[in-house]
């Protein structure tokens, strides 16, 4: 794939295939450095993202909250399922003598799971969920997720002895649990422009 | 009917700038217009969102023209305005007519 039509691909994710091209060819047109066709890609991409979320704030806000809820619902139900099926698997195991402590192949294989599911098919899904209630605006929602999210967990490092240095990897972090959610949105919205 | 409180800053002057360029309006010229013109430098991503958001309130109007290998095989995006464009700049602009009228400002030739 050559460098003008990875361009091409992030700017699809955020406008539609015509508007993107049209963009790509305005940024070759207009920039004289690779470095600044690049950053005109990057500045034009997030002020698109973030164009769409300014456009419904409070809407998508309201939708975000809504996800944010769904997710934690999911997540408190999944690990009370996880824990009860752990623990009826392990008292099988333990009243057949079949094990004393639990095998440590299935363990990892059965954490692995956990965390696949909490930190990639969730959010995944949390994102064609999101993306599915804003038509047209399929990523602004997730937009305001990432900003909710932010700011809570902002809200949470201010509450106890204030470590910027945690604070900042928190907020940092949440950015990085976004990537699925996002890609399940983009998904969603690549889905749409394609029909 | 748009009214001032509708149409930001730079919206008006993205909406001037098409209208000055007739037939060539887009994304690079009306760029290159905004900073020849005016003190502004906006980035290219702060323009495609007001120009997806004038097309949304239905000021403008957008088409794609032929494609060119100077663009690698890329159309431009041509914009014009629209009747509802034009009477929302106008509308506008009569409003800073009005409240400039009776002031002596640096620079500034009243009508």
């Amino acid at each position: 794939m050559r460098n003008t039509q990875v361009a091409e691909w992030i700017l699809s994710l955020v406008t539609s295939p015509e508007r993107a091209a049209s963009t790509v060819g305005d940024l070759m047109e207009s920039a004289s450095t690779r470095a600044g066709f690049w950053l005109g890609v990057l500045r034009t991409a997030l002020s698109l993202l973030w164009g769409e979320f300014a456009a419904e704030p409070a809407t998508m806000m309201g939708l975000a909250f809504r996800g944010a809820l769904l997710e934690t619902v999911i997540l408190v139900a999944f690990v009370i399922c996880a824990a009860f099926v752990g623990g009826f698997l392990g008292g099988v195991l333990y009243l057949t003598g079949s094990a004393s402590e639990p095998n440590p192949a299935i363990r990892t294989v059965g954490w692995i799971l956990a965390y696949a599911t909490a930190g990639l098919l969730v959010p995944f899904q949390i994102g064609r969920w999101l993306a599915r209630r804003a038509p047209g605006r399929e990523l602004a929602p997730v937009v305001a997720l990432t900003v909710l999210q932010s700011a809570i967990t902002l809200a949470l490092g201010l509450l106890g002895p204030v470590d910027v240095l945690q604070i900042i990897l928190g907020v940092t972090a949440y950015q990085v649990f976004q990537i699925p959610v996002f890609v399940g949105a983009a998904l969603i919205r690549r889905q749409r422009l394609s029909r | 009917m748009p009214d001032l409180q509708t149409l930001g800053d730079l919206e008006q002057i993205v909406l001037l700038a098409i209208l000055r360029l007739g037939d060539n309006a887009y994304g690079v010229t009306i760029r290159e217009e905004i900073i020849a013109r005016t003190e502004r430098q906006p980035s290219p991503g702060a323009l495609y969102v007001t120009l997806d958001r004038l097309e949304e309130k239905g000021l403008v109007r957008s088409q794609f023209g032929d494609p060119t290998p100077q663009r690698g095989g890329r159309a431009k995006r041509f914009f014009s305005v629209s009747a509802k464009g034009v009477e929302g700049v106008a509308r506008s602009q009569r409003s800073y007519q009005r409240l400039l009228q009776g002031l002596k400002l640096p620079g500034v030739a009243h009508a």
